[in-house]
């Protein structure tokens, strides 16, 4: 019983804060899938008699400059966060890993593409993401697109780095001696052994997207304003930042439960699988 | 020293070729026709034919390349087209607010990020740590244009504590109207960098007591301030070094947003208008000046991390 009660505090102590980040971001996704449910407003109509309000038992975070619910713009803004997020970072994550693989395994590859990425990251992440953003036009595949080539030179560093370590090992020789190709080598010895710090990166960069996502919106840059998303909702409030700072804090507070869930995860799932970094 | 100097210097020219590279392909991809932008819909075409020969537009994409190149090279960098000025007199214009709004937020993030990270790697595992560890994570989330819009409502208005709106220059106010005026700014931009640097203090603060030299000084009987402070700081503060280089082109980038909050005349903003005025000569030049301070500063805290840690070779 004693023993039992013992594996049940280490258990919780291990995996606390991913239960609890879980739950959380259990609850975001749930109101993202359910947003026409939970909304109590349609987040695109606009009322020129209810505009400005301040929160009441109709609009519980009140009204925006236009009369648009605040709620519910938060809520189905949601879903446009998530969205992008997570595709972002999936796509990053593939195509970094692709090329990470290359300029770690092939000195030609790493001649041209590492130079590259080091160009992209002389610029910094936001001031590119706006060019590109602006070089692309409006609209939710492009940003993710956007963001995605913002993304990349970052995990191809890291994955450049695995290789480099890991092409050195023993079995890496072993494979080679018995006659396996690079490719096969690359995808069956290699890769593999990428996985905990990517899955760590993955979990790290859902947060850091929503934010550059959010910053981006903030400046008028990326999404089309009419769809309803945080970085916009905040944007459209700081006119009113003066008199009315509700119009601004509920989204950014959205924000941080969002973000802080994701780096919460984050940080419990790097503690599991790559505890000499805690 | 010299050599690695030399070495770091020579290393940064194919950086800045492909930057020069990026910024000449992605100005030229930007939607929009810049001479139209700039003469209006109604221009007469002729008007536009003479604009577009003055601005080497009518030229092939190589050609226009190369000649970007060399006047690159050469320093003539063009005129904007808004104004008419030289790109590089609008950037001097621009530079003091940001360059001292990079600074300041980047002062404070050492000096409140460092010791808090130190801090919560020699109290490991107790409640401080739990406390400083979990408000750096809080830190990183709470978005920073977000932070400026409160801090705007609850300092500015509601407390008159700081200006709202705006900078004041160095020769009007001096270097504490001036620094006065970016307090507000600088503290929201700061915020997540103190953050990062707590955690990335804490962390290699951490690796460097598991040492066995660290070992070797207890053993010798000396006191956990002169472990701590003498031998496990010197040692941390190395990897730190380049996390605060990276960190300065973020700070750089993330000045274009609190510029914008804060109605700051600095280069950030004047990078995010010229490229809403599809302004090609003035942005790529603003772009490309800050990928040099950025490549300048990483080879600056390079030769610092040599100098504090003498093992450091480049690949």
């Amino acid at each position: 019983m004693e023993k039992k009660k013992m594996k049940r505090s280490a258990f919780l102590k291990r995996y606390l804060r991913i239960i609890i980040s879980g739950i959380v971001l259990l609850g975001i996704f749930l109101v993202a899938i359910f947003a026409p449910f939970i909304a109590t407003h349609d987040p695109g109509k606009t009322d020129m008699y209810n505009m400005n309000q301040m929160p009441d038992k109709e609009h519980i975070m009140g009204t925006d400059i236009y009369g648009r619910d605040i709620f519910s713009r938060i809520v189905y803004g949601s879903r446009s966060s998530l969205l992008i997020s997570i595709t972002v970072n999936v796509l990053a994550i593939i195509i970094g890993t692709v090329l990470g693989l290359l300029v770690g395994y092939y000195k030609w590859a790493d001649r041209i593409i590492m130079r590259l990425l080091e160009g992209i990251n002389a610029l910094p992440t936001i001031l590119l993401a706006i060019v590109l953003v602006t070089v692309m036009g409006q609209g939710i595949d492009k940003l993710i697109i956007c963001l995605t080539v913002v993304n990349l030179p970052g995990i191809a560093r890291l994955v450049r780095s695995q290789v480099l370590s890991i092409k050195e090992k023993e079995h890496i020789e072993c494979a080679r001696s018995s006659g396996a190709s690079n490719l096969r080598i690359m995808i069956k010895y290699v890769l593999p052994l990428c996985l905990s710090p990517l899955i760590i990166r993955f979990t790290s960069g859902l947060g850091f997207t929503i934010l550059t996502q959010a910053s981006l919106s903030f400046l008028g840059v990326g999404l089309d304003p009419r769809i309803p998303n945080w970085g916009g909702v905040i944007n459209e409030g700081r006119s009113m930042i003066m008199v009315q700072p509700h119009q601004c804090a509920y989204a950014g507070i959205a924000i941080i439960i969002t973000v802080l869930a994701f780096s919460i995860m984050g940080d419990g799932i790097r503690d599991i699988l790559d505890p000499k970094l805690k | 020293m010299l050599r690695f100097t030399v070495k770091r210097l020579l290393s940064a020219i194919p950086v800045l070729f492909i930057v020069l590279t990026l910024v000449f392909f992605m100005m030229r991809i930007i939607p929009g026709d810049p001479v139209r932008q700039i003469l209006g819909d109604e221009a007469r075409p002729e008007d536009v034919e003479m604009l577009r020969e003055r601005m080497g537009l009518n030229e092939p994409l190589h050609l226009q390349y190369i000649h970007y190149l060399t006047d690159s090279l050469k320093g003539e960098w063009g005129t904007a087209l808004y104004n008419n000025k030289p790109v590089f007199d609008n950037i001097r214009d621009r530079m003091e607010p940001t360059i001292l709004l990079t600074v300041y937020a980047s002062l404070i993030s050492i000096v409140i990020g460092i010791p808090i990270g130190i801090i919560a790697a020699i109290k490991r595992n107790s409640a401080l740590d739990y406390i400083l560890t979990t408000g750096a994570v809080f830190g990183l989330s709470i978005p920073a244009f977000w932070l400026g819009l409160m801090m705007v409502f609850y300092l500015g208005v509601q407390h008159g504590l700081f200006p709202v709106q705006g900078y004041t220059f160095i020769a009007q106010g001096g270097l504490k109207g001036a620094l006065y005026s970016l307090t507000m700014p600088a503290f929201s931009l700061a915020l997540s960098y103190i953050s990062s640097f707590a955690r990335y203090m804490r962390s290699t603060m951490l690796d460097v007591l598991n040492n066995d030299y660290i070992r070797t000084a207890r053993a010798k009987g000396l006191t956990e301030g002169k472990v701590h402070y003498v031998h496990a700081l010197k040692n941390s503060l190395a990897p730190v070094v380049t996390t605060i280089g990276f960190s300065i082109a973020g700070m750089l980038g993330g000045a274009t947003v609190i510029e914008s909050v804060f109605n700051i005349p600095g280069m950030g903003k004047l990078a995010y208008d010229s490229l809403m005025r599809r302004d090609y000569p003035q942005e790529q030049a603003i772009i490309l000046f800050i990928a040099i301070i950025f490549i300048f500063t990483n080879i600056l805290l390079d030769i610092i991390y040599k100098l504090l840690d003498p093992r450091i070779e480049l690949d």
